[in-house]
């Protein structure tokens, strides 16, 4: 028994499948993730290896070289970059998306344990650390306070990051810019000069007073007692009363020399926001959760902390990684529900019958919830790639079953019965329904094999669309004939309100038909006109729309944040910067009222933030983070703020650099890089310097960044060997004497309430101030000498050169410019090149064009050798089908009209050709085709059937013209909501709707016309040829009997 | 006895059948998914990708006085959607075993 009898007659099994299908996929769907992007997993290695002592020069010569030269030989790496600083040097190996990070961990530890006896004695062993954008912070919170300000950060710490750090899949929580308690004792140097004493003096005389001393125990009577002598600090005012020395016999106490002061540490991070001083709080989640889901925890956590905090306290969230991800997803999920719709109004309209359309809409969710077991079984999430496969798929599943209704609902009204006009019709049809769907998988399961960036992303596509039309063709094929069987009837009767609307619909349809029907006669007898025609709309539109052609790598997308980063010149007092930030703040939510949030710091990061810490940070950098709330709720886009607010940091003189960020990497805004490789110092900063101020002139780039910073000044206390040997004292002495009085000493600390905090001794900040204050340091030899140090060192300026970058083992220099809304990253890279053109560039540099632009050209490449891949697979599933290489190869000219129509939408649009757009012309090289199949296989049956090539191709296109503009109809209006969408994360999908809505217009339009035109050439020229064949076979015959 | 050779698209076997139980006919034998063609008018039926269909045929053999009524009903089942195509042939059987 056939398939498709054994479905008829199964009814119940077939629906069981069905619905057991459909309760899977809602149980997937339920428990399966969201994130914005598919899992990129991991894909940079850094090395770290510190050597004590060494300038950045000498970093990069014995460290940083050695390195690169092994590591370059790891396998699947795509570049090797290393910044050599004073004491450290860092590699980053970046690989190509999709390797497995620990093989490659594995093989960069076989190779640094191989280099490790190569490198000088005292470089420190190098450490593996492993990172993608998955360790980007996904969440901020601010936290301010009033009466608790100085408490905060023990507040934050017990109550907050502990149990914070304790949820579901969060990494690490670290608090930045609370002001940490400190216990300062300030001297007077003159005094201490004047007592003799030194800070080491006064820091072990309060650590010898402040101790708690268990003295063993006792036996009294019949009890044993332990003794104790607790003097330790009650309070920071008792140390004032210590005695540090004697002078002339008379006691000196520590308040005759010094102030205590219970406060804050000096030089924290500061941070503020919405310009109150607060703290801030970053949370990171562990690289394989969900950040999502983390955050949902966060959330619920916080809900319960809140209400144990100091009632001043007040938490806020500054961003919120989740909300665009759920928002995104929303507007995906509304996208797909109204092409849902749409396609069903198509199907109805088209049919006229609500049963029918029941069947053909049914496939539809059904198809979609098998690919969702598929994400849930292969540890997928619901994000951009895979919802947007779902919505290009809507469309094109019904096509199969539409096909199928058709030819069921033809063979009942020639008088079959239901139930066998399901089995037959099926049977018919199905060889052409497995053959469209074997077009379809020509081109998506190809996607499933790219390696790479592109590979990460379009994986998931084509794994779920290949899933769609498999489940939706057996769907087609088993439970469209089975339901049409049951609720198909013969004569049916129509009601007269559906005659009303129906009517109309049918006589425009037919009138449409008519005239399509006259149009192929026009076509088939005027097929020079139509060929000459059609070449020209091809090469017209070429020639008008390529050469303003602009491309692209991947729309930038409005995630309702930025980041910047403003550098004032290096050694810019923390009061200027604080200054200026606060100005800053105050402009911005005054003259941005997008603005929720505005968060800053400032300042030396704590060694024990770690994300802090790896970030820039120094008393001249300020960090902002605004959040301009959700695209939905604004007029302004995050690059139009971004650019606003560049301009205003452009025409401030005192920011020496600044970087305004509405996210980088695959979302972000696009970026021409630079990369000028070249040994020499002062030619690439000069070269450098050349081209980023003409980038820096012309309108394509909103900002441009050098890579390399300047020389940071310092002042270096250069100590005399020999005048330190004449005064009896040694280096190590002098320098601990110096930093004890600049950074202070810590010898103990003062204990409350089971936490310590420092105590620091050191000079009054007053007498931190000049140059000369360091010279007036006084140092003691062992003696009890004092001497200056301005007798036995002189204090010089001095500069650090900057960090040595190197990229593919050359120093390199970037620089970045950020291409302005509007324009295209194609016009920026022409600009660039223009000015790279320009330059003086000496023999022994190279300049190198990378960024965003890089990774276009990679990923253009893969994408068009997949293009040619498909076409031939597409070409081969055809000729397969017809038994034939003209038929197909007839059929192929859909695609550059296909392509005709991309390039119209886009500059109509005026939109680049980006990523997204391409992976639309993949898609339409296997859509277009569909409709020639159609046309050609039923043209070639009215040929087999005796009718003339003529006739034959016009009652082909007639029948079939209804069928075509059905499945174009579903597929096109299918694409409109993912092109006009506008809502959160919707520039992601516009490109590709466009793209497949205009490229599969155009084509259909077109070659409804010429393929039939075409078509009809072939087929007479191969009649022509045989009618000469058999002349010359019969010429032949009579010869040879005319010889006998 | 006469014996009735019936051709037909295969979409009336259901309808054949119950045909002849109703007129009292038990037996026959069938030919399923066969192909065909009519002598002078109808769509072919050969299982191609031109004329995708297929014919079943089926052969039966009744009592005399049976045979008008069936082969009545087979026209009129014939009429009725005469798209399909439906033929039937009857002659006399001398001897059976």
């Amino acid at each position: 028994m056939s398939l498709y009898r054994s479905s008829v007659n199964h009814p119940v099994t077939v629906s069981l499948v069905f619905v057991t299908i459909a309760i899977l996929g809602i149980f997937s769907l339920r428990q399966l993730a969201i994130n914005l992007l598919p899992d990129m997993g991991e894909n940079t290695i850094m090395v770290m290896t510190t050597y004590s002592g060494a300038s950045a020069a000498d970093i990069e010569t014995n460290v940083s070289k050695p390195l690169e030269n092994v590591l370059n030989s790891v396998s699947d790496l795509k570049h090797i970059t290393s910044s050599s600083k004073e004491n450290v040097s860092i590699i980053y190996l970046e690989f190509n998306y999709g390797i497995d990070i620990d093989k490659a961990t594995n093989d960069v530890r076989d190779k640094l344990d191989m280099v490790r006896t190569d490198l000088p004695d005292n470089v420190g062993n190098p450490t593996i650390f492993k990172f993608s954008i998955e360790d980007m912070p996904v969440m901020m919170l601010s936290a301010s306070a009033e009466e608790s300000l100085s408490g905060l950060d023990k507040i934050l710490d017990d109550k907050l990051a502990t149990p914070l750090a304790r949820v579901n899949g969060v990494g690490t929580v670290s608090v930045a810019g609370a002001p940490k308690r400190e216990i300062q004792v300030f001297v007077d140097p003159n005094k201490l000069e004047a007592y003799n004493l030194t800070v080491e003096a006064i820091s072990s005389a309060i650590a010898n007073e402040n101790r708690n001393t268990p003295a063993g125990t006792i036996d009294i009577g019949s009890n044993t007692y332990s003794v104790r002598i607790e003097k330790e600090f009650d309070a920071a005012k008792e140390m004032l009363d210590i005695v540090i020395g004697s002078y002339n016999g008379r006691p000196i106490y520590l308040r005759d020399v010094a102030k205590v002061k219970d406060g804050e540490q000096e030089r924290l991070q500061k941070v503020y926001t919405n310009g109150e001083r607060g703290a801030s709080i970053t949370i990171q989640k562990q690289t394989d959760a969900n950040a999502v889901q983390v955050i949902k925890g966060v959330k619920k956590e916080l809900k319960k902390i809140e209400s144990s905090l100091p009632s001043d306290i007040k938490i806020n969230i500054i961003n919120d990684t989740s909300t665009n991800i759920i928002n995104t997803i929303n507007s995906l999920e509304e996208t797909i529900f109204t092409t849902f719709i749409l396609v069903m109004l198509v199907v109805f309209v088209f049919l006229g019958r609500w049963r029918a359309t029941i069947i053909i809409v049914l496939s539809i969710p059904i198809s979609l919830v098998a690919s969702v077991i598929y994400l849930f079984a292969s540890g997928n999430t619901l994000n951009i790639i895979s919802m947007s496969a779902l919505s290009i798929a809507i469309g094109m599943v019904v096509d199969d079953a539409i096909v199928v209704l058709e030819n069921i609902t033809t063979h009942i009204d020639r008088g079959v019965k239901p139930k066998e006009a399901a089995v037959h019709a099926t049977q018919e049809v199905s060889i052409s329904v497995i053959a469209s769907t074997l077009t379809m998988l020509a081109v998506f399961l190809p996607l499933t094999m790219i390696k790479g960036t592109v590979g990460v992303f379009f994986n998931q596509l084509g794994w779920i669309v290949s899933i769609i039309m498999i489940v939706s063709t057996s769907a087609a094929l088993t439970l469209v004939p089975m339901m049409c069987s049951r609720m198909l009837k013969q004569n049916a009767n129509n009601h007269s309100w559906h005659d009303i609307v129906f009517r109309p619909i049918n006589k425009g349809l037919d009138a449409i038909n008519r005239g399509y029907g006259h149009l192929i006669n026009w076509a088939v007898t005027h097929r020079l006109a139509v060929i000459l025609l059609a070449i020209g709309i091809f090469a017209g539109t070429l020639f008008l729309t390529l050469p303003n052609l602009k491309t692209g790598f991947m729309p930038t997308m409005d995630q309702g944040r930025l980041s910047i980063s403003i550098e004032l010149p290096i050694g810019t007092g923390e009061n200027v910067t604080d200054e200026l930030a606060a100005e800053l703040s105050r402009k911005y939510m005054d003259s941005i009222p997008e603005i929720e949030f505005l968060n800053y710091r400032y300042g030396v990061a704590d060694e024990d933030n770690a994300f802090a810490s790896m970030q820039d940070n120094g008393t001249h950098i300020i960090s902002m983070n605004i959040s301009v709330g959700s695209k939905m709720d604004r007029t302004r886009s995050t690059q139009e703020i971004a650019e606003w607010i560049r301009k205003d940091l452009k025409n401030n003189p005192e920011i020496k650099k600044y970087d305004v960020s509405e996210g980088r990497g695959f979302a972000g805004s696009s970026s021409v890089e630079l990369e000028i490789y070249g040994y020499d110092f002062d030619t690439s900063d000069r070269l450098a310097k050349e081209l980023a101020d003409m980038m820096n002139n012309t309108e394509e780039f909103s900002q441009v960044l050098i890579s390399r910073d300047e020389y940071t000044p310092e002042y270096h206390v250069d100590f005399d060997r020999e005048k330190l040997m004449l005064n009896g004292i040694d280096l190590t002495t002098a320098s601990s004497f110096v930093r004890n009085r600049i950074n202070g000493s810590i010898m103990s600390y003062f204990r409350e309430d089971g936490d310590e905090y420092n105590i620091r001794v050191r000079y009054a900040p007053e007498f931190r101030t000049s140059v000369e204050d360091i010279e007036n340091i006084v140092l003691y030899n062992s003696q009890g000498q004092a001497i200056k140090v301005s007798e036995v060192a002189n204090v010089i300026e001095g500069a650090t050169p900057p960090t040595i970058e190197r990229k593919d083992r050359e120093r390199i220099v970037t620089i970045t410019g950020i291409v302005t809304k509007g324009y295209a990253l194609s016009e920026g890279v022409q600009k660039a090149e223009s000015f790279i053109k320009q330059a003086d560039i000496p023999t022994e540099f190279m300049v190198k064009i990378a960024g965003s632009y890089e990774d276009q050209q990679d990923s253009f490449s893969d994408l068009f050798t997949l293009l040619f891949l498909i076409i031939i697979l597409v070409y081969v599933v055809m000729a397969a089908q017809f038994e034939s290489l003209t038929d197909p190869f007839v059929i192929m000219f859909s695609i550059p009209f296909a392509i005709t129509g991309v390039l119209i939408g886009l500059t109509v649009h005026s939109m680049a050709l980006d990523i997204m757009a391409l992976i639309g012309v993949l898609i339409l090289a296997g859509i277009v085709v569909k409709n020639g199949i159609v046309l050609i296989d039923y043209s070639i049956l009215c040929l087999d059937r005796g009718m003339d090539v003529n006739t034959a191709i016009v009652t082909a296109s007639r029948q079939r013209l209804r069928p075509i503009l059905m499945t174009t109809l579903t597929t096109v209006l299918g694409m409109i909501p993912l092109a006009i969408g506008d809502g959160e994360g919707a520039e992601m999908w516009n490109g590709l709707g466009i793209t497949v809505a205009w490229g599969l217009s155009m084509s259909t339009l077109i070659t409804l016309v010429l393929i039939p035109t075409l078509y009809a050439i072939f087929v007479s020229r191969k009649k022509k040829r045989e009618a000469r064949k058999a002349k010359r076979l019969a010429l032949k015959q009579l010869e040879q009997s005319k010889q006998l | 006895m006469t014996g009735i050779f019936v051709a037909y698209n295969q979409a009336y076997y259901d309808e054949i059948i119950l045909l002849l139980e109703k007129h009292g006919t038990r037996g026959y034998t069938c030919w399923t998914e066969i192909s065909g063609r009519g002598s002078d008018k109808g769509e072919p039926h050969l299982g191609t990708h031109t004329w995708p269909t297929f014919n079943d045929a089926l052969i039966t053999f009744v009592e005399d006085d049976n045979v008008d009524a069936i082969m009545d009903s087979l026209h009129k089942l014939d009429c009725i959607s005469e798209e399909l195509g439906l033929r039937a042939f009857a002659w006399k059987i001398d001897k059976t075993v």
